[in-house]
């Protein structure tokens, strides 16, 4: 979010932000689905707004066995279909020839050599300067393997006056000590300063939105503790299964692919005292001291304030649905958690007492993700007097879909009597804003380039969320008769109900 | 019945000027859920030319897509015989997910003395804690009215449509300084060189280019007949940002740098787009872009001495008077740059 001024004064006012250096951009895993649906749309349509600089080398570097020109040509019909703009013929065009591709077994050494004498001969001859973007899309038991292999070749260091950066993508480790050690391989290669940690969550705009929303309007922040606030609901639903990765999900669950990362971002972005600044360290000094406040779990506490539950069979949409234990590539007596509901609290002067419900889930009714800020009631008298119960206010931040923000309230119902009712105020970026909402993709790759960290999550953020969730965990590994059972296209077990009844809450209906 | 009044009556819903608000909220009841109505923003269209009605309702519907608006046309004809005040709403409508979303047209046709009542017609018919932008399409003459002005949020307008510039740009400058200065200044010229300036900016991204921009000695511009002013604008946005100083008086005006050199210049009239050709000399070095009529791009080339970078396209921007207003309303600011490009070339405009 920092910006400075450009080394060409012809750039300065040009774009909202500062444009990045030129470089070439290195995806291992060049013909995976990320590659393809997220990495190469993004950075075509960056291109076509005139975002990036005139020299960007895109490298696909691979196993597979191809031409620059069949690679171009997948990637042409890859954007295409997924591209939130559609494609300009003439422009894809000119792109293309910025894009090539690389043949070589992650672990051969060889095709490091080789990618590092090319890589120097497109700085050569397209002016990238020796500015390198390593972009990790694959899966993480490959990491060792490249980041090795890029040490060994040199490629982690960047020529004189240029960089070297990595972009890893999640999970980063699946616990405290296998993150440590992965931190520790990637810094073996990448100093932290390189290194980005893609969270695509932080780079949808109503993430981003949820600081402006704070600390832009003073009516909130004046709000925003626990005087007035008596609870928050941050949920993530969604109505798939494990739609094909089943391997890699039986083996995480909900609580590593979704809490650990997503959801605590959002917890931290919701709770973060005012940054100093917004630059990275000062925005990420704060969401670190949120999770360094998490009231930690004893194994106690995780049984009565943690609900983990998997889906049975059921119906989404009308449609007949297997139970997990039946999804293609899940052992038949799996225990994991394709749903968790927990309590959190924060122990600091903000927040003290006031509960943070997050609920996570598979095969749930509907796709939402949002932040619900539930207010304290009005004092029991006038309107609000025994017997008059009101709904209380509830702040509500849409990050997908329909992203948005809504406020209930409540009104009286036009007529001769006095009918208090809740209504709601409505924002919905769409509706307002008609543009297309870039893709977090695009963001998160622009500042990348531009070496701006912010929205990426930083070592101790990292650490410390697994610090809090290994503690789940292990109480979870030494008993896991609490695993409860939902039916695929409910709202998830009762125990998650009960969890919210004993503040006197209920979880909002979506 | 002429094809004007056919225009503005096919505009929309006929209504009684007092009954405006009551009409168009029936108008929202009456489609019920199926539509919403959004606005962020007061967007007022003044012209005089009555045949623009047809083509601003246009780009309403165009910039409503973008930019949930109520939107105020107006025709206002001064000089008529009657004075008469007659109003029309309608809405454009376009699909985002399920729904539909809505912006309103009042359009307002202003007759003799009604047409001076501008003030009072806006101001009675604005979006509530919604910023005003307003496009004045006429003329500009004197007196101002710093009542209507001082409210104005942006101030559109397109500089390229006055054949002598420099008594409208006094008269725009002057609106901009009224209050506190708030009302920003919109010129749609300024929108209408971006492109040009991207591509330019391009031109020196590279580090051995980019040595070459202070020694720059001559450059270039080929524009379209009736785009002098373009040219112009983009020749003070150069000098503006690199610290040149025009030397108007010479018998050839030419600007010095701040490291003395003298940068020659040369507009050239050509058939084509706004801004077709820009050369730029430094020593042995030529900066080149060039586009042709029918393609949506630039052409940027390098020819340096032992340094010769690949031909690229670059998007050049489009020119339609609903995408110049687009790219206006998306980009927001205050346009500093254009004041200090203005300043650099105000002698020769």
């Amino acid at each position: 979010m920092s910006e400075s001024k450009p080394a060409n004064p012809l750039r300065e006012g040009l774009l909202n932000r500062a444009m990045p250096e030129p470089c070439t951009i290195v995806i291992f895993g060049a013909t995976g689905d990320l590659t393809h649906r997220k990495l190469v749309p993004a950075l075509y349509n960056l291109a076509a707004e005139g975002a990036l600089p005139q020299a960007v080398n895109v490298v696909g570097f691979a196993r597979r066995d191809k031409t620059d020109e069949v690679f171009r040509k997948e990637l042409g019909e890859a954007t295409r279909k997924f591209s939130r703009q559609g494609v300009n013929e003439e422009l894809w065009e000119a792109f293309a020839d910025s894009i090539f591709y690389h043949r070589s077994e992650f672990d051969n050494a060889a095709g490091y050599v080789a990618l590092a004498e090319r890589l120097d001969e497109l700085d050569a001859t397209r002016g990238t300067r020796g500015n390198r973007l390593f972009y990790l899309a694959v899966a993480p038991d490959q990491f060792q393997t490249i980041l090795h292999n890029l040490r060994e070749s040199g490629l982690n260091r960047a020529p004189q006056g240029g960089w070297a950066r990595v972009i890893v993508e999640k999970p980063f480790g699946t616990d405290l000590p296998s993150a440590r050690a992965l931190n520790a391989l990637v810094e073996g290669s990448f100093p932290e300063s390189d290194t980005y940690r893609i969270d695509h969550y932080l780079g949808k705009e109503t993430a981003q939105n949820i600081m402006v929303l704070r600390f832009a309007n003073a009516i909130f922040e004046q709000l925003w503790n626990a005087r007035y606030i008596h609870h928050v609901q941050i949920t993530a639903s969604e109505p798939l299964g494990v739609e094909g990765r089943a391997g890699y999900y039986d083996k995480s669950g909900a609580l590593r692919d979704m809490v650990q990362n997503h959801l605590l971002q959002l917890l931290c972005l919701t709770a973060m005292e005012p940054p100093a600044g917004l630059d990275a360290d000062s925005i990420r000094d704060e969401k670190v001291k949120v999770l360094k406040s998490l009231s930690p779990l004893t194994p106690e506490m995780v049984r009565e304030r943690v609900v983990r539950a998997q889906y049975g069979a059921g119906a989404i949409n009308g449609k007949r649905v297997a139970a997990y234990r039946d999804e293609q590539n899940v052992n038949p007596e799996s225990v994991t958690d394709t749903y968790v509901a927990l309590q959190l609290n924060i122990d600091n002067w903000r927040w003290a007492g006031v509960p943070f419900f997050v609920r996570v889930g598979k095969r749930l009714p509907k796709a939402a993700t949002e932040i619900a800020i539930h207010f304290k009631g009005a004092p029991p008298v006038l309107f609000n007097a025994a017997g008059q119960t009101l709904a209380e206010n509830v702040l509500v931040i849409r990050i997908q879909p329909d992203e948005g923000i809504s406020l209930r309230m409540s009104a009286k119902v036009p007529g001769a009597a006095v009918r208090v009712e809740p209504v709601k105020m409505d924002f919905h970026y769409g509706t307002s804003f008609g543009k297309a909402t870039p893709e977090a993709y695009e963001r998160l790759l622009l500042d990348a380039m531009s070496g701006d960290a912010t929205l990426f999550a930083r070592r101790d953020e990292v650490e410390e969320a697994w610090k809090f969730i290994d503690r789940i965990r292990e109480a979870w590994d030494a008993d896991s008769s609490d695993l409860a059972l939902y039916s695929a296209g409910s709202w998830g077990p009762t125990e998650a109900d009960e969890l919210l009844a004993r503040h006197g809450a209920t979880w909002r209906r979506l | 019945m002429s094809s004007v009044t056919t225009d503005i009556e096919g505009v929309g819903m006929p209504v009684e000027i007092g009954r405006i608000d009551r009409e168009l909220g029936k108008l929202w009841e009456e489609a019920g859920e199926t539509k919403t109505r959004a606005s962020l923003l007061n967007l007022v269209l003044y012209s005089e030319d009555a045949s623009a009605i047809r083509e601003n309702t246009n780009i309403i519907a165009e910039i409503a897509g973008e930019h949930a608006c109520r939107a105020i046309l107006i025709l206002a004809d001064p000089h008529a015989g009657q004075s008469r005040a007659r109003a029309w709403i309608n809405a454009h409508c376009h699909m985002a997910g399920k729904r539909q979303i809505c912006s309103e047209q009042i359009t307002f046709h202003l007759e003799g003395e009604a047409a001076c009542a501008l003030p009072s017609i806006v101001f009675s018919h604005l979006d509530s804690d919604l910023p005003l932008c307003f496009w004045w399409q006429a003329p500009f003459r004197r007196p101002i009215d710093d009542v209507l002005w001082s409210w104005v949020d942006r101030m559109v307008f397109d500089s390229a449509q006055w054949a002598d510039p420099a008594p409208p740009l006094h008269i725009v400058r002057e609106i901009g300084a009224l209050g506190d200065g708030k009302t920003v200044l919109g010129d749609l010229n300024w929108a209408r060189i971006l492109g040009a300036r991207f591509a330019i900016a391009s031109l020196f991204d590279h580090s051995r280019a980019l040595e070459n921009l202070p020694h720059i000695e001559q450059v270039s511009i080929d524009h379209a007949p009736g785009c002098r002013s373009t040219a112009i604008l983009l020749l003070g946005w150069l000098a503006s940002r690199l610290g040149w100083k025009l030397q108007p008086m010479m018998s050839k005006p030419f600007f010095l740098a701040p490291n003395g050199t003298h940068v020659q210049f040369a507009l050239t009239e050509k058939a084509g787009p706004s801004i077709s050709r820009c050369s730029f000399r430094s020593g042995k070095c030529e900066f080149l872009l060039e586009r042709c009529a029918t393609r949506s791009f630039f052409e940027v080339t390098v020819s340096c001495p032992g340094f010769n970078e690949h031909p690229r396209i670059v998007n050049a921007g489009r020119e339609k008077p609903s995408d110049l207003l687009l790219a206006e309303l998306s980009r927001g600011g205050r346009h500093g740059l254009y004041r200090e490009a203005l300043e650099a070339i105000l002698p020769i405009i």
